[in-house]
């Protein structure tokens, strides 16, 4: 099949014709659309490293296939780096050493925002476990933690 | 130009933050096929793009076609019939002049192709390329290979063994370290007491978050490769000598690279070799990126050890001599095992003065996946040996393992165990003083072990009830402060552990002043814009910001002011590999003279340049051939405490302190360091407590998924408690000693210790998942 | 290639489902992993597809007159695991709403909250967990304990299976060719305030780390008390055997008898139940763990159980 897809993707409507409905999001995000701030970490939804927030709610871009996204709102991180509340989590972040090898970040930014999203005076253990889904291994979250823990501080009101 | 006038320590921004944190850093995978160049990615410091440079829309999809089989003579390749455009290429296709061989470290059998037998499944046998990914996909399941089968060897006692006739040379054995001091058979003649163990470590893999990704592309006069690489010089060489080309035919550049950890030491060379054979044959740029499974299955581990220490003590509890075996399980081509085999030994005594010492270390022959780099490279195999050594030393002597270990500890001016000698200040009272400070060690310690002895008494078994009673009752002057509420009324068995360490700062023996002979330039334009231009590249670790901030300081120009563009070896000379520990110390320091020379001569409005080159400290001195003198130029020094709680339903042990206080010489970036230390540590706790990973019968990885390789999670472990103490090395940056590696050498150590107080036995081994220990306690003989 | 459909309503579903044989696909946390392919080339699915979790009917959650609780088969595990926001987010979007969500049982939020982390919640549903039928299912083991009920739809119309008999084995369930599964029927959450009626559940998950982790043994338990007896009993265990095991015996020990004289007879109550259950756990050996680690665990599990037990017992008593 070649239907067409449409995604509503940082607010701008996409519309693309992906060679099978069950390609991933991910690649469609990174290949046809070029949003090359979504990384493939796995591939299998383990890292965390290709979250994206789909309408909403944060989910691994590699484990959904376009055509059952047909029709919602995507964000990315090029999306979220526009605003102000994700200008702020990214300064942050290079304050805190947040980034070292940088590969986790664009997925640790979204997962970062959802949380504070829905939670935007977490605890520790909450922050935690907001991130669970992100493996980063150069950090050993220390750096990330106290990004957010800045973030929340710093954007009251922003999320 | 704005003036930089803070101390060199205190923490900056990380210049390429922002870049990684908005997603417009360009890892290899995310360049584009006809990219011309976005400026977006020049704040990262990554070369502009450009179809000079390695893209095009001409190009390429490549995967590797890998051995299906383990071992064996290779008696038919069939290759399918490739439609217009695709092309499966193999050692018939290096060129003449080129030679089928990846140098390594002095070593040349891993060859670049398979050719005429195999050594492990997962060998690269050909580079399968083509425009559609989906139908270079269907060309790799289509290559058909037949071995003439031997049976193989999957651990070191197979290999030993001989199984199926030799792999490497005649023995299995690809290399030998020995070094002896002192009469030993006297010092066990002379024994009160002779202590035996053996302790095991298993493989690791470093688990960068991008995984491997290269760009091979031909060049007018050559071939280019671009990149996640650790080491742009070691993969042109490598190159150039698989080509058969001049070393100016080969350009490498460095892209962001997303995680390395050793990881990108070997494999860049070892995937871009064929890859370039490929694009040099087809004459179009072919990209390979690798899924995390063929990565997690086919890539470079940390080599498995087995360490046996035997110890002579006399009637006072001292150590008079070390009988020391190191073993490590090299898989199946040289590679890296000699140089990891050589740090191995030279940091199994670990921060201890032993006087009389025979050690003898062999790297042997598998047929697994060749071991490589890895954090630390060999230490934290022989740290763990040492330091569960003492621990079972101290309990034979009944004092407590730290003050056991305070007595052997090495001082200023005592011998290395290659005869050489420790120069500079040795400062580990204060660093264990600041880590009693932040974690209430000693404390904690003698409460833990008098609860455990009560409980044991008690019940004879851990975990039963009268555990906290106990805890109570023995709580004394040692327990009185607020952890005397951290034992409630659980059932869980709690403890905390220890370790030393030293890192052997930069290359071993000779390798600076004899082979690297690391170079760095510096230049200055018109406007007082100065560029850095050097190939130690930053992986994650903060080279971005520390080199700016010794040349900023020097020139008293604002490091966010100064270029440091990712290297491309047409510009950036050859500083050496980023690894050993040696950026910042080493090509730190040369930006660091470099920086003062160009001071020297600054001229205002005029474009200038200056370069340096490494020259070895005065004093030090080696022998390669006898393995004598100074094996390391200075050390970093540290200690690692731990404290977990065993679950004694489950055998699960949590992890509930964790604190790293290091000498790195001084802190080039408070925040850059603190961040290493916390991540080394999460590393080397993965490695103690959750990374396991096995080979089935066929010399496979079982774990090969990242769903079944456990590296930790934001909810496995607590905050590391991070500190530094400055001890200056007049060689190093701005004082600045090699740090990257240390931080994960003992911190499994540590839990390993903290574990053996909680269950009252010894832990040999590691990792200790949860069924091991289960184990360990179902043996009838208890440790303790 | 395979076809790909995606159905607006349960009818147009059926109907889908009848005259494709398309595989429901829900949140696709199991089948894109399962059937991924090398990077960039999408899943290789073994048929057609039809996604199945935008389904309205599929996302309720609804209270029942006879107490019971019944949760769409497409309901994320993020809104049973009671993540921050999600049953607020949920409850606003209109599928569902607060009093409902509510009612979830708490041993099935615990177990759903084990499960992965904030992302796969995000996208993981019960339905899901369920027709993939693994034995280390967090969610499926809840639903073993909970005497759940399956509803099944096809254009034949709907059918209710009690859990236990719609798995079969390993990936192996009585879903027919044309059914989709829809909802599942459990005990809703009652009035814990009330000692006599209160229930009491027991969950736990031991995972090859602490967050995104399968499951190497787990057991879920769930208790109901009616005037004062316990009026249901039951224990499943995870990752022990084929299907998630559920010990009838060890379950009979205590049931119909009052708090008093469990507490009587603790020790020996026990000790019975742990006599059923032993030859029951099964596993074996895989890379995750070993059948020893796992029969060992199971049973040290169920002693925390029943400890737990009758510590909720005796709390009762007391109050």
């Amino acid at each position: 099949m070649s239907e067409t897809v449409t995604l509503f993707v940082n607010g701008e409507e996409k519309t693309v014709r992906p060679e099978s409905g069950m390609r991933r999001l991910l690649d469609v995000l990174r290949d046809d659309l070029g949003l090359t701030g979504t990384k493939e970490g796995c591939g299998e939804g383990e890292c965390g490293a290709c979250s994206v927030l789909l309408n909403g709610r944060l989910v691994n871009s590699c484990l959904v296939p376009v055509a059952q996204a047909s029709g919602s709102e995507v964000l990315t991180l090029e999306g979220l780096r526009k605003s102000e509340a994700g200008r702020l989590l990214a300064e942050c972040f290079t304050e805190c050493h947040g980034a070292q090898c940088g590969f986790c970040t664009p997925g640790m930014m979204m997962a970062s925002y959802a949380l504070l999203k829905k939670n935007p005076k977490p605890s520790e253990q909450e922050i935690r476990e907001g991130l669970a889904g992100n493996i980063c291994r150069c950090t050993g979250y220390d750096a990330i933690i106290n990004a957010v823990q800045m973030a929340a501080e710093k954007g009251r009101g922003l999320w | 130009m704005s003036r930089y006038d803070a101390s060199i320590s205190t923490a900056i921004p990380k210049p390429d933050g922002m870049a990684k944190a908005c997603g417009a850093a360009l890892y290899v995978a995310d360049l584009k096929f006809d990219d011309l160049g976005p400026a977006e990615n020049s704040s990262t410091g990554c070369v502009p793009l450009g179809a000079d440079a390695g893209l095009g829309s001409d190009m390429l999809y490549g995967r590797f076609y890998r051995s299906p089989h383990p071992r064996g003579r290779i008696t038919a390749l069939r290759l399918p019939d490739c439609p217009e455009g695709y092309r499966i290429v193999t050692v018939a296709d290096i060129p003449e002049g080129g030679k089928n061989e990846i140098p390594m470290a002095g070593a040349f059998d891993l060859p670049c192709f398979a050719d005429g037998e195999v050594r492990y499944i997962g060998q690269i046998v050909a580079v399968v390329c083509g425009p559609n990914p989906a139908e270079v996909d269907r060309l790799v399941n289509a290559v058909e290979m037949e071995v003439d089968p031997l049976p193989l060897c999957v651990n070191m006692d197979d290999g030993l063994a001989l199984k199926g006739g030799p792999i490497h040379g005649e023995n299995n054995v690809f290399c030998r370290v020995d070094l002896d001091n002192g009469d030993l058979d006297a010092a066990f003649s002379a024994a009160a007491e002779i202590v035996e163990g053996t302790y095991e470590t298993g493989f690791q893999e470093q688990f960068y978050m991008e995984g491997q990704g290269l760009i091979a592309w031909p060049e007018e006069d050559g071939v280019g490769i671009r990149g996640s690489m650790q080491c742009p010089y070691y993969v042109s060489h490598t190159v150039h000598h698989v080509l058969g080309l001049q070393a100016d035919q080969v350009r490498v550049i460095q892209d962001t690279v997303g995680g390395a950890f050793g990881g990108k030491e070997d494999y860049p060379e070892i995937m871009g070799a064929p890859m370039a054979v490929a694009a040099l044959v087809t004459g179009r740029p072919i990209r390979m990126i690798m899924d995390r499974v063929e990565d997690l299955s086919f890539t470079s581990k940390r080599h498995p050890s087995r360490c046996t220490y035997r110890t002579a003590l006399d009637n006072k509890g001292r150590i008079l001599g070390m009988d020391v075996k190191v073993d490590l399980d090299g898989g199946a081509y040289t590679t890296y095992t000699r140089i990891v085999l050589m740090r191995a030994v030279f940091h199994c005594l670990g921060a201890y003065n032993i006087p009389t010492f025979r050690i003898r270390g062999r790297g042997i022959a598998t047929n697994t996946v060749p071991s490589g780099a890895f954090r630390g490279f060999g230490a934290p195999q022989t740290l763990f040996g040492i330091e569960m050594h003492m621990e079972e030393l101290a309990r034979i002597v009944g004092e407590d393992s730290l003050s056991f270990k305070n007595r052997h500890l090495l001082k200023q001016g005592d011998p290395t165990v290659t005869g050489g000698m420790f120069r500079e200040p040795i400062i580990l009272d204060e660093l264990v003083k600041k880590l009693e400070d932040m974690s209430g060690y000693s404390g904690k310690r003698a409460f833990y072990e008098a609860a455990r002895k009560q409980a044991g008494a008690c019940s004879g078994r851990p975990g039963a009830s009268g555990t906290e009673n106990a805890a109570a009752d023995t709580l004394g002057e040692a327990g009185s402060k607020s952890y005397s509420a951290s034992s409630p009324k659980d059932g869980l068995l709690r403890g905390i552990g220890m370790s030393y360490l030293l890192h052997g700062a930069g290359f071993t023996g000779d390798g600076e002043q004899t082979i690297i002979k690391g170079e760095v330039a510096l230049e200055k334009d018109e406007n007082g814009t100065v560029e850095i231009l050097c190939a130690a590249v930053d992986l994650g670790q903060g080279c971005q910001s520390t080199f700016r901030k010794v040349v900023g300081k020097v020139l008293d120009i604002h490091p966010k002011e100064i270029l440091f563009p990712y290297p491309d070896t047409r510009r950036a000379p050859d500083s050496g590999p980023t690894v050993a520990s040696r950026t910042m110390m080493v090509v730190g320091f040369l930006l660091q003279k470099a920086a003062e020379d160009l001071k020297d001569i600054w001229k205002d409005g005029e474009r200038q340049r200056v370069e340096r080159k490494y020259e070895l400290p005065p004093g030090i001195q080696w022998d390669q051939n006898t393995l004598s003198g100074d094996s390391y130029g200075t050390y970093g020094w540290g200690v690692n405490a731990c404290e977990v709680e065993v679950d004694p339903v489950t055998w699960e042990v949590r992890i509930t302190g964790a604190w790293g206080v290091y000498d790195v010489g001084r802190a080039i970036d408070e925040r850059v360091v603190e961040g290493q230390i916390q991540g080394g540590m999460s590393q080397a706790l993965g490695y103690g407590a959750m990374e396991k990973l096995e080979v089935d019968e066929k010399g496979r990885f079982r774990q090969v998924a990242m769903a079944d390789y456990m590296v930790p999670t934001s909810l496995d472990f607590p905050r590391t408690g991070a500190a530094t103490v400055d001890n200056p090395y007049p060689y190093g940056a701005y004082g600045a000693k090699g740090m990257g590696e240390m931080v994960h050498d003992a911190g499994h150590a540590a839990f390993a210790a903290a574990v053996e107080q909680a269950v009252g036995r010894s832990c040999r081994r590691i990792p200790i998942v949860p069924e091991t220990l289960m184990e360990l306690m179902d043996e009838k003989e208890a440790g303790a | 290639m395979v076809k790909v459909f995606s159905p607006k309503t349960l009818t147009e579903a059926l109907d889908i489902r009848e005259k494709e044989a398309a595989m429901p696909f829900s949140g696709g946390t199991d089948l894109m992993v399962r059937y991924r392919a090398k990077n960039g080339l999408g899943p290789k699915m073994p048929a057609s597809v039809m996604f199945v979790n935008a389904l309205p009917e599929l996302r309720g959650v609804r209270l029942t007159d006879d107490g019971t609780v019944e949760i769409g088969a497409a309901v994320p595990m993020a809104v049973l695991a009671d993540d921050p926001g999600a049953r607020a987010a949920y409850a606003e979007s209109g599928a569902a709403c607060a009093d409902a969500l509510a009612a979830v049982p708490s041993l099935l939020s615990a177990a759903a909250f084990s499960l992965g982390a904030p992302a796969l919640r995000n996208r993981a549903t019960l339905g899901g967990n369920t027709a993939n039928a693994s034995p280390a299912g967090d969610g499926l083991c809840a639903l073993y304990a909970l005497d759940a009920r399956v509803i099944l739809t096809s254009v034949r119309g709907k059918r209710e299976v009690l859990i236990g008999e719609f798995v079969s084995g390993p990936g192996r369930t009585a879903l027919a060719a044309d059914e989709i599964i829809t909802a599942f029927r459990v005990p809703a959450a009652g009035n814990e305030m009330d000692e006599k009626d209160s229930s009491w559940h027991y969950w736990r998950k031991v995972g090859t780390r602490r967050a995104n982790a399968l499951t190497k043994v787990s057991l879920a338990a769930f208790a109901r008390m009616a005037d004062g007896r316990v009026g249901s009993f039951a224990m499943a265990f995870g990752a022990v055997g084929p299907t998630v095991v559920r010990p009838l015996e060890a379950e009979a020990v205590f049931l119909g008898h009052s708090a008093g004289e469990i507490l009587r007879d603790t020790d020996g109550m026990i000790r019975r139940a742990s006599g059923v259950i032993k030859p029951l756990i099964k596993p074996i050996d895989d890379q995750r763990s070993t059948a020893k680690y796992r029969k060992t665990v199971a049973l040290n599990l169920a002693g925390e159980a029943f400890g737990r037990f009758a510590a909720y017992l005796k709390g009762n008593e007391e109050c």
